[in-house]
């Protein structure tokens, strides 16, 4: 049985936020896009200190996700890791016409989560392996790590404006949209875990994705 | 194998691919289809964005996990600098096998114009010494050619003297003289053609600077030079042309001159025949 994701209430206030600061937002979010474009051509170029860059700007988003959708340490570290090392291996790969570097960046993130979440699942349903026998040890002391105050600024923000949108959905369809993104189900799966049918489960993703498509259009990042 | 999709099948359900939602055999068959349908690929993408930021709605880890932070920064980092060793290792192994690969290409360079030098010189040498053997060739050729037409020239001459001794008007008369192993000799005339022919045998050796004349005597007493001759082994044979009148003839006499022949006879004829002594042929 998989189990259900973490789960967070959303600031029904926040949603007002979106719209009042949509100019704003565009422009902020045209500069960030251009600045990982950037960094994403240095990386490409093997550039370290772009990928030192890259990660300090984008760890708090790719942790915070990685997080949500795992519950072992050892596998959100892990992930993270793996995660950046693709996005630096596979630069070069990387196509602006095709998608912003957000997108890119988060699709390997939860990609990656979700090859683990799953790999988990096999290993619970079988009994003769103790998936709880590993966990990291967090408590190494270790030098603070470099952050990107400014970054970090335009992600809470986001994170704000992100969460006031999902708070706005009927609970159905964000239970839905949660299972789905962070619990790595298929619609199948969604349908099973919440006894609703197959059909119902599809519409209310469909619906609460348009409604989330219609609030955060100011935070697409523009295709340059 | 998974059915085509029409594209309202395949535009209705691109959401949940955005969520990495569908099953199996329903994503292969809408991933077919986005990879042909341009609308559908650009509202993936769209749908891609809005999915990608629902990571928002995790609280961004700030100013958290400062420990684990730091831990996947190093092991980044040192990864991304190995990986760079590495390729820097790489290029400096391949650097170092194409600056080998250039030394042997020189040294093989180095061998096949040697080689080549040697094979120019070898044929060089060859096509000089194929050039003497023929020159040597045509000129055997060419020698051969001179033999075969000197003794054509003998056949010929062979052939001329025995006509011109065996015709049918021709006289036949033989000088001698008295005495064992004394030379004779034998004069054709063929009275038609005005040929004369000598044939003489055992003739006596000359003396330096001495040369046989024969000559022909006319009944008016005319010594008339028919030509000289140094026998070989004592043999000669002389052969003129002179119109004389069928009875003009009176004798034919050899005698012994100085090199060169003489105007008249200066000595006693060595050997002679009278045309009276050899009859009428």
């Amino acid at each position: 049985m998989n189990p259900a994701p973490k789960s967070e209430t959303y600031p029904s206030a926040m949603a007002s936020a979106a719209s009042s600061s949509d100019a704003g937002a565009r422009d902020s979010t045209a500069a960030r896009a251009a600045v990982d474009a950037e960094l994403v051509r240095r990386m490409r170029s093997k550039d370290e200190r772009a990928l030192g860059t890259f990660y300090d700007r984008w760890f708090p988003v790719v942790h915070g996700v990685v997080s949500r959708m795992l519950e072992s340490p050892d596998d959100v570290e892990d992930v993270v890791e793996e995660a950046f090392w693709q996005a630096w291996r596979q630069a070069e790969r990387f196509e602006v016409e095709r998608g912003s570097v957000q997108t890119w960046l988060l699709t390997i993130a939860r990609s990656r989560a979700l090859d683990r979440l799953r790999a988990r699942r096999r290993l619970r349903e079988d009994p003769l392996v103790d998936a709880t026998a590993s966990e990291a040890d967090t408590s190494a002391p270790t030098a603070a790590a470099p952050s990107d105050p400014l970054a970090d600024a335009e992600h809470a923000e986001r994170s704000r404006i992100v969460r006031a949108a999902l708070a706005d959905l009927p609970a159905e369809q964000r239970e839905a949209l949660e299972l789905g993104y962070f619990g790595g189900l298929s619609q199948s799966e969604i349908a099973e875990q919440t006894g609703q049918p197959l059909g119902t489960i599809k519409t209310r993703m469909r619906l609460a994705l348009q409604k989330l498509r219609e609030k955060l259009h100011p935070l697409r990042e523009a295709v340059t | 194998m998974s059915r085509e999709m029409t594209h309202d099948e395949a535009f209705a359900v691109l959401d949940a691919l955005a969520f990495d939602a569908l099953d199996g055999a329903e994503r292969e068959a809408v991933i077919a289809h986005v990879s042909t349908c341009i609308p559908c690929r650009e509202e993936l993408t769209a749908l891609r964005d809005t999915t990608a930021q629902l990571a928002y709605a995790a609280t961004p880890s700030i100013g958290t996990a400062g420990a684990s932070r730091q831990r996947i920064r190093s092991r980044l980092m040192a990864r991304a600098e190995a990986e760079k060793e590495q390729i820097r290792d790489r290029s400096a192994v391949i650097s170092s096998l194409a600056w080998r690969r250039a030394e042997w290409v020189a040294a093989a360079a180095s061998v096949l114009l040697v080689v080549s030098v040697a094979v120019l010189a070898w044929i060089v040498r060859d096509r000089q010494a194929l050039r003497d053997t023929l020159s040597g060739q045509a000129a055997r050729v060419a020698a051969a050619q001179r033999t075969t037409d000197s003794l054509r020239l003998a056949v010929l001459a062979r052939d001329s003297m025995v006509v011109a001794i065996t015709g049918r008007d021709v006289a036949v008369m033989t000088l001698t003289k008295n005495g064992v192993n004394a030379p004779f000799a034998r004069m054709f005339w063929d009275k038609t053609k005005n040929t004369w022919t000598f044939v003489a045998h055992d003739m006596p050796d000359l003396k330096p600077g001495r040369t046989y004349q024969l000559w022909l005597v006319t009944a008016a007493g005319a010594k008339i030079s028919a030509g000289t001759f140094d026998p070989l082994r004592g043999e000669a044979v002389v052969r003129a042309t002179y119109a004389l009148a069928r009875d003009s003839l009176a004798a034919v006499a050899v005698t012994e001159e100085a090199s060169g022949g003489a105007q008249q006879p200066t000595t006693t004829p060595i050997i002679a025949v009278t045309a009276a002594a050899a009859g009428p042929k």
